[in-house]
């Protein structure tokens, strides 16, 4: 018996599915004077300067706000003026006077006034939040900021600060983007509640870089466009857009087939597939983030004793992990302060070497197999490594158990010391060796929450060292005296540093003039031209 | 009902049925394959699962490693082996936690009757309208990842569905001629439930089982891909996948083998279910 | 066993009573249905609340980071009404909920009900075209087989049904983006819409095919159309698995009743007799299983948008789970949960018309 009917259906069905296919001669070209950018945007948590402290949302700020000072792309030790012409030093050598620059306006055409500087300064240490800890450094807090941002003139701001720390880091201070500068009137007009426009600016920009902000959305997609009157001078692209794209290898195959200019984020094995490619440059930048193993030295007497810190020093597969599982996406480096940073001591003397570790171990009295609780970041790099360091431990006879988890389960248990042994990361707050140095090296009676404290790790007489040295105000004996601090640390400590990250960015041959700096908020777009 | 009743006092009658059906006997030697493999796996597998080789990370298919190596340079043909523990071990657990507490519930509810059903029932149909996948992985997403923890979320959230078949064939045993005569007898209570409720429910209860179990296998490989599957190092198939989704337009292998054995283990089972329902109830197709 | 009472013989009753006997019983159904629906979600609030609150996470930490001073901590745990017993945190998130606030994401900084609102139309818009998909392909291949049974054909959509059963989902889209994307570049990338129409085309009900129908756009519906069919395709064959099997089982079992003997003795074709005599009596069990099979498909979209980075309210909640957002988890849990409860308890009422005594 035939049917015609029920398979002319069935034909028809593949039919029309395989035209759907086929009709799809898929775009490959990016507009022109469109810059469209693949990478991950689920961190952005908001777009108000004194809030947003993730990756995406501080790239951003560079491109849409601008501080009264800036780091110099290229050297990011030397200081530059932006809203600020220039300085001078108070005779105390507790203040900065600025004069601001003339004739710079925001993207909405207000000029930029003290009043401006005042605002945004104040109102970043009121709202108190994720990066106010910043401008606390300065010894601001809400009671006392008022009385240290003050206008001395139409053209002059003063600031000052009651914390013991020298000029220079006050002005590395200034240069975090939680210091950019924002149009006070406009912020203002949409303020709510008291929220000195908080809610506003978390998707919207009032700035004067040479982006702002047309549309975002959460998740999807960040639409920049140009503005014409910056004072850093307009940007060469019409507008820039930051597609959210979580998945690598989607990245990796829109940039490969033209559909984006810029991927970042992707995976060791991608970029060295891409590298044979035509029309694709492979950029790396080296960036300032640091791979450490934290030990709890109060977890028990085994991880209390030096002696097993030193034979975990050993028991890395330093050269493995960076040439055959990160290929290149991290270098070795074994101290606190990454390279580029003034002072950074670039010194390697571990290498894996199991038989030492053992012999440590043994000479020491540690008995094994130890078993050892090993909470992880449920998240690439991490896992990887976290699966190599098993495996090299194992031959010691140290059994790394790796528990996965999300990031704020990982920060709580180091918070709360319940955790033994664990695998994190740092990135430098803001430009300045104090940012690591306090964090590692600062640990007088666990009353402040460093990495220290979490390690359970009491050091009177480092935390002195550490704050003569943010004191120091010649820059030559400051860097001599990071450099002891970090020699002091890598011969013995509670921290195992592995790798300095490099960040590798994949761009299409036809993209010109992209700048990316050492320090994670130092991503330049206004050069870029295609 | 009769046939289940005939099945149980014919037993290997029954297994011979079960054999001659074409699709009953592939399921049946696959799941036995399957078992097998991860029982002997430490014997048939050629490499140490999570031996790892670096320097020859992502290697293809060839003489040394059959299916190749993975992003750590172990070998994919061993933990492929090996992946059919964990696998095993999920459905286990799962089995044991589900198929109890969804017969105990129902069988209760049917049996005892009145307030006592009602209140279970109301309870089974809550917990079965959730959403269960779903509520899986926000389980383990939340609780953390693990073997237990998986098995725990997959099994919590399935078991309404025996629990329902068991009350309704509870309920009709109930009002029969059988349980009345086993009564008079004086056998009441649990080892009534016991002896003579149970072997009648238990029969429907496997067909069930055996096409649940495909689907678990496909949803402990979910959880597996979305990583929240067992712990590193160990070898398991979702897990695996998705390690090779990254590389996957030019290392294909590393993703396609453990997807495959996936569609092979889940593939046994559901052809042991039809094996079983065209023996235990040839009505249905 | 003693019977109800109902109507004896001889009892004069004006229909004005029956009617009236008929439509209360009618509303007492629907009053029940619907309080067994809100007791449902209301046990679906609690367990992913307290699923949420019990875990080992700390949204206020998660929030403000592990570098953030003591007083934002503190400030932050006041902000996300963390510092208040258990119930009453349930009781102020319950209020919240019915007047339309699911909180705020932790993640994004956005409303949840915002971004549920524009993640969820991109879910129901692929499990929509895939269950058009699946249903039309799975019927019409059932009744394929089901017409000649046990030749090469049925045997052939059987093993096609079987592998679909059996295939995980996310394996075989990756797969299929390997070959038409990556080899073949029929299908086009990633993502709803290419860059060039994502943002000129305004998005109106958030559903990208009628955005672009209306938008007028030259290429833009086609567009949606090309980004939707892969994954649509992979989605579908999973439903049209369980689809086809039951058509085929369904008809065959139809087949030898005796209204279809009947029919094709007196000489009717036999897709007459299918589509006249035997569809529509089994179109109620069909459309329970198509119902069923798109609530599956709304829940199974975590696995198939994360491959297909689909921005849906799956890929949402799966970064909401990774990112350890809670408000987002419970929200986006709810969400879907309370679309699954609905279209469950929707198919049970229809189940339950189409055979009352059935209520297995």
């Amino acid at each position: 018996m035939c049917l015609p009917i029920s398979r002319t259906k069935l034909l028809g069905a593949v039919f029309s599915l395989g035209l759907a296919f086929a009709a799809t001669a898929a775009q490959s070209e990016t507009p022109p004077n469109v810059l469209v950018v693949a990478q991950s945007i689920d961190d952005a948590v908001s777009f108000d300067p004194a809030e947003g402290f993730e990756l995406t949302t501080v790239q951003s700020f560079n491109n849409i706000y601008q501080r009264l000072v800036q780091a110099n792309r290229d050297d990011a030790t030397k200081i530059e003026p932006a809203l600020a012409a220039s300085w001078e030093i108070g005779s105390d050598g507790k203040s900065l006077t600025f004069a601001l620059a003339a004739k710079s306006a925001f993207a909405s055409g207000n000029a930029v006034r003290p009043e401006d500087v005042i605002f945004s300064l104040t109102r970043a240490v009121k709202l108190n939040k994720t990066p106010a800890f910043i401008l606390n450094e300065l010894g601001w807090s809400a009671d006392s900021v008022d009385a240290a941002v003050t206008k001395v003139d139409d053209t002059h701001v003063k600031i000052s600060w009651s914390a013991d720390v020298g000029p220079a880091f006050a002005l590395a201070i200034l240069t975090a983007p939680i210091a950019s500068i924002v149009d006070t009137q406009v912020v203002t007009a949409q303020a709510k509640d008291n929220d000195f426009g908080n809610s506003w600016l978390k998707t919207n920009s009032a700035g004067s870089g040479p982006f702002k902000i047309a549309n975002y959305t959460p998740h999807e997609a960040l639409v920049l466009e140009a503005n014409p009157t910056s004072p850093n001078g307009a940007p060469k692209l019409a507008s820039l857009i930051i597609r959210n794209v979580p998945d690598a290898g989607a990245r990796r195959l829109l940039v490969e087939q033209g559909d984006a200019d810029i991927a970042r984020g992707l995976g060791a094995d991608q970029i060295d597939a891409l590298k044979q490619k035509q029309g694709i440059e492979v950029l790396a930048v080296p960036s300032a983030r640091t791979d450490y193993l934290l030990i709890n030295s109060k977890a028990n007497a085994t991880l209390g004793n030096p002696a097993f810190w030193e034979a975990a020093r050993y028991l890395v597969d330093y050269n493995g992990i960076s040439k055959d599982l990160l290929r290149g996406q991290s270098q070795v480096h074994q101290a606190f302060l990454p390279v580029g940073f003034p002072g950074a001591l670039t010194d390697t003397p571990f290498k894996l070497d199991i038989d030492k570790a053992k012999k440590i171990l043994a000479d020491a009295k540690i008995a094994t197999p130890i078993k050892v609780d090993f909470p992880v970041f449920n998240d690439q790099p991490f896992l990887s490594i976290a699966q190599s360091l098993q495996s090299s431990f194992a031959k010691a006879g140290i059994e790394l158990d790796i528990q996965p988890g999300v990031a704020s389960e990982i920060y709580a248990k180091g918070r709360s010391g319940n955790y033994q042994f664990t695998l994190r990361y740092w990135i430098p707050d803001y430009f300045d060796p104090h940012s690591n140095a306090s964090a590692f090296a600062i640990n007088k009676d666990s009353s402040s929450n460093t990495v220290a404290k979490q390690a359970g790790w009491i050091i009177p007489e480092l935390t002195a060292e550490t704050l003569a040295a943010v004191k120091e105000q010649d820059p030559a004996k400051r860097a001599v005296l990071y450099g002891e601090l970090q020699k002091k640390i890598q011969a013995s400590s509670p921290y195992v540093f592995l790798l300095q990250g490099s960040d590798q960015v994949v761009l299409r041959d036809v993209v010109k003039g992209y700048k990316q700096g050492l320090n994670a908020d130092q991503v330049y777009y206004d050069r870029v031209e295609k | 009902m009769t046939s289940s009743i005939a099945a149980t006092s014919n037993e290997t009658g029954f297994i011979r049925r079960l054999l001659r059906s074409p699709s009953g006997l592939i399921g049946a030697s696959g799941v036995l394959l399957i078992f097998a493999i991860a029982l002997l796996a430490p014997l048939i597998a050629p490499y140490d699962p999570i031996l790892q080789e670096t320097a020859n990370r992502l290697a293809p298919p060839g003489a040394l490693h059959l299916l190749g190596t993975d992003a750590f340079g172990r070998d994919i043909l061993s933990r492929l082996i090996y992946g059919a523990r964990p696998t095993m071990a999920l459905l286990l657990f799962v089995i044991l936690i589900m198929a109890p507490l969804g017969i105990t519930i129902g069988v209760f509810a049917g049996y005892f009757g009145g307030y006592i059903e009602s209140i279970l029932m109301r309870l089974t149909d809550i917990v079965m309208s959730f959403p269960r996948l779903l509520l899986a992985f926000a389980f383990v997403a939340i609780i953390g990842p693990g073997l237990i923890n998986g098995a725990l979320a997959l099994a919590l959230t399935s078991w309404p569905a025996y629990a329902r078949q068991a009350r309704v064939e509870t309920t009709a045993l109930r009002r029969s001629d059988y349980l009345a005569a086993a009564e008079m007898v004086g056998i009441r209570g649990i080892r009534l439930l016991w002896g003579h409720v149970l072997p009648l429910v238990l029969p429907s209860a496997i067909i069930r089982l055996a096409l649940d179990m495909s689907g678990m296998i496909l949803a402990a490989a979910g959880l597996g891909f979305l990583g929240l599957g067992v712990r590193p190092p160990t070898a398991e198939w979702g897990t695996m996948v998705a390690g090779g989704t990254e590389v996957i337009f030019d290392q294909w292998w590393v993703a396609a083998a453990p997807g495959f054995a996936i569609l092979i283990a889940s593939l046994a089972f559901n052809l042991l279910a039809d094996g079983l329902r065209d023996v235990m109830d040839p009505r249905n197709d | 066993m003693p019977q109800k009472q109902g109507l004896s013989l001889g009892e004069n009753v004006d229909s004005r009573q029956l009617r009236g006997r008929r439509e209360l019983r009618l509303v007492w159904r629907l009053a029940s249905w619907l309080t067994s629906m809100a007791i449902t979600l209301l046990g679906l609030a609690v367990v992913t609340f307290a699923m949420t609150r019990l875990a080992p996470l700390d949204p206020a930490l998660q929030l403000v980071g592990d570098h953030a001073s003591a007083s934002t901590y503190a400030a932050a745990r006041v902000e996300l009404g963390l510092d208040q017993p258990l119930p009453v945190q349930f009781v102020r998130y319950l209020q919240a909920a019915l007047s339309g606030n699911l909180g705020q994401s932790i993640a994004t900084g956005q409303p949840i009900v915002k971004d549920i609102a524009r993640t969820f139309p991109a879910t129901i818009e692929l499990a929509t075209v895939a269950i058009i998909l699946g249903a039309f392909l799975g019927v019409s291949l059932g009744i394929l087989a089901a017409v000649k049974p046990g030749s090469w054909v049925d045997g052939l959509i059987r093993l096609v049904a079987l592998i679909g059963y059996s295939v995980p989902i996310f394996w075989l889209g990756l797969l299929m983006l390997l070959l038409f994307y990556a080899k073949l570049r029929w299908a086009p990338g990633p993502g709803r819409l290419d860059v060039v129409f994502q943002y000129t085309i305004p998005s109106r009900t958030g559903f990208a095919l009628i955005d672009t129908w209306l938008s007028g756009k030259a290429g833009a519906f086609r567009d949606a159309i090309a980004h939707l069919a892969l994954p649509a395709t992979v989605l579908a064959f999973y439903s049209l698995a369980g689809i086809s099997r039951l058509t085929r089982s369904l008809i065959l079992a139809e087949m030898g009743q005796e209204y279809a003997l009947t029919a094709s003795a007196k000489g009717a074709a036999i897709h007459r007799v299918i589509f006249v005599h035997i569809l529509p009596n089994i179109a109620g069990a069909l459309i329970t299983v198509i119902a069923l099979s798109y609530a599956s498909l709304l829940e199974g979209a975590v696995l198939t948008e994360t491959v297909f980075a689909w921005p849906g309210i799956g890929r949402y909640l799966t970064v909401a789970m990774f990112a350890g957002d809670m408000p987002a988890i419970l929200g986006g849990t709810l969400v879907v949960g309370a679309s699954f409860v609905i279209l469950n308890t929707l198919t049970d009422l229809l189940v339950s018309k189409s055979k009352p005594g059935d209520r297995l």
